[in-house]
């Protein structure tokens, strides 16, 4: 879809594809192959689950699957959320795709005391409907926002592609918040866990610059380095806020050679012009950030956690359970601590990537802004 | 969506979600309108994405706006508007867009009615705006009499005199005095539950709002706090 040129590249909004997907090669990688397999009838060896903080690029990586899947001749993808998919017997209707005349019919008649069915109503199971779908031809089915699946469909799910996989081309592909992983757990499927995991986090510094410098060029600006530095220190590899520094500095950019006052490029001038409009939407979406903290009354534990990350990028376990006992003080016991880690790390405050056994902050700017509030909040109420 | 806060939350997440996958390849736009409880309820769908969108506040107009909101009409209609009379139509509407247009009608009124004699003035001036202002004073007096009829619950008048009485303090508060004057008022020890069902009920009728960017409370409608210190001291005393 053609965009206003003044738009300009960058996409900052839930999900949008960015002008370049920098730093998931190895996600790429992964789903080209995996794509091929499918084509030329091949199952692939496990589910892929994807998961991370929100506003890092899981959605985005899907969609950038399904461009790419476009291209492959013959393969199908599937693309659904939970809200879509509440209970297993939708589920199968959802793949059971009858021809036009059967939809006139009804599901479901009797006669004189008998009962019939038409053959797609009969055929209940997930996994035949999952066979019957990806008979002739190679079918992705990608999950978003997979943490809100219901247990009871995601364990189907799960062992319906395990049983799929086996004699046909099938894929399925999980993305969510951090907490997916304790979700899967609690499926009923002990395999998912020898699956393909990606944890889909920050960028690195170097693909950050790419991501932003890029889409500029590939549009005919360039930008300087301090500006460059600047934006990629800002934003803390955060990809929402890359595509928010881009469009704010694209803006900038525009009007200043519209007025004659710049030949396409993004300097430091134009980037502390940009700022007020970076700061105004990422101080929007931590008001909403917060509020959330508030309404799930954790405030409290989010105040110490960000306190524990003052001093440290990351946290060993021990140092975060401290940091959500003193938030729960006289509230302490075990299950109320192990239910604010889980909120926590649903509304990616703080996770867990890849294999590391240490935690991170979603977003160490919002770290700041919990202790800058919570900091103003006491010295109000004293 | 118009008035979509109270949007249910499982009806919530099913339309972000779908417009989401939509939005990639059809020109699709969801645009929610609501009251200010409507980022709460928008934050009860789970859709963990929503608040990456646009979100804008439209909120009281600026002095020179809400007077641009009554000048330019009347000049449109040949009808200039002295200063005095234009800053005490500003003031008193605060800025509030529905009280900016009860003004206009009332003074448009008051023209109209003066026209009908012989020498039809050619501008408002303050002897119109006073003569306009009590036809103005009972129109925002049920406004703010429905506003407060939205919710029907014995919990509501005091907390929300409570909150109103705080707003004598400062212009903007913090997050933390609000929720402890509410949870004061809705007795001993309340469910934090409670205290944010509060919350947003004071969002609704529009006597809490943020402002942009800040996680601070202001008065949403101008003047309804006052009211409402008002009402519930009379009805404390016919009480007694």
């Amino acid at each position: 879809m053609s965009r206003p040129a003044d738009e300009g590249p960058f996409r900052p909004g839930p999900g949008l594809p960015p002008p370049h997907l920098a730093g998931r090669g190895a996600e790429q990688s992964l789903f080209r192959r995996l794509l091929a397999g499918l084509v030329n009838g091949q199952a692939p060896d496990a589910d892929v689950v994807l998961y991370g903080p929100r506003g890092n690029g899981k959605t985005a990586l899907l969609e950038w699957l399904k461009a790419e899947a476009k291209t492959c001749r013959g393969l199908e993808v599937l693309s659904l959320t939970p809200p879509e998919i509440l209970d297993v017997p939708t589920f199968v209707a959802r793949l059971l795709r009858r021809p036009y005349w059967r939809r006139l019919a009804p599901a479901e008649g009797s006669f004189r005391g008998m009962t019939w069915r038409s053959r797609e109503e009969r055929s209940r199971s997930l996994t035949e409907a999952l066979s019957s779908r990806v008979r002739r031809r190679g079918l992705a089915v990608l999950v978003d926002e997979a943490h809100d699946l219901d247990p009871e469909v995601g364990g189907a799910l799960l062992n319906a592609s395990q049983q799929v996989r086996g004699d046909r081309p099938f894929l399925l592909i999980l993305a969510g918040t951090p907490d997916l992983r304790a979700r899967l757990r609690r499926m009923n499927a002990s395999f998912w866990n020898r699956g393909e995991i990606h944890a889909i986090g920050r960028l690195e510094p170097e693909a950050s610059a790419d991501a932003v410098r890029k889409p500029l060029m590939d549009a005919g600006m360039s930008i300087g380095d301090k500006a460059l530095k600047h934006i990629v220190a800002e934003s803390h590899g955060y990809p929402f806020f890359l595509q928010l520094w881009g469009k704010s500095v694209w803006m900038e950019a525009v009007t200043a050679r519209r007025a004659g006052g710049s030949e396409g490029v993004v300097t430091m001038d134009t980037v502390n012009d940009a700022a007020p409009h970076f700061e105004h939407r990422k101080r929007n979406y931590y008001v909403d950030r917060y509020d959330e903290l508030k309404d799930l009354r954790l405030l409290p534990v989010a105040w110490r956690v960000a306190h524990a990350f003052a001093d440290s990028a990351s946290l060993p376990d021990s140092d975060l359970d401290a940091a959500i006992a003193a938030g729960l003080g006289d509230d302490y016991d075990a299950d109320r601590a192990a239910a604010a880690e889980q909120v926590l790390r649903h509304t990616g405050f703080v996770w867990r990537s890849g294999g590391d056994t240490v935690w991170e902050p979603g977003i160490p700017s919002l770290m700041d802004y919990v202790r800058e509030e919570m900091a103003k909040g006491r010295s109000a109420a004293c | 969506m118009d008035d979509a806060n109270g949007l249910d939350p499982k009806v919530g997440c099913a339309l972000l979600n779908i417009g989401q996958i939509l939005r990639f390849d059809r020109p699709l736009l969801l645009v929610f309108a609501g009251t200010p409880d409507l980022r709460a309820d928008l934050r009860r769908t789970e859709a963990g994405f929503w608040d990456r969108g646009e979100i804008h506040l439209l909120g009281r107009l600026p002095d020179e706006a809400a007077a641009e909101a009554i000048r330019e009409p009347l000049r449109e209609a040949g009808i200039s508007v002295t200063d005095e009379a234009l800053a005490k139509i500003v003031t008193d509407s605060g800025g509030h867009p529905f009280f900016l247009q009860l003004w206009g009608r009332a003074v448009w009124t008051e023209i109209a009615s003066a026209r009908s004699g012989e020498a039809p003035p050619a501008s408002v001036t303050l002897d119109t705006v006073n003569a306009a202002a009590p036809a103005v004073a009972q129109r925002k007096r049920d406004h703010y009499t429905d506003c407060l009829r939205q919710i029907e619950s014995p919990w509501f008048p005091p907390a929300a005199a409570a909150v109103a009485d705080l707003f004598r303090e400062a212009d903007r508060l913090r997050p933390e005095r609000v929720d402890s004057t509410i949870g004061a008022a809705l007795g001993p020890d309340p469910e934090w539950d409670r205290v944010m069902a509060a919350e947003s009920a004071l969002e609704r009728v529009g006597l809490l709002c943020h402002p942009r960017g800040d996680i601070r409370w202001e008065i949403g409608i101008p003047g309804l706090p006052d009211y409402l210190r008002e009402e519930v001291a009379e009805r404390r005393s016919v009480t007694r």
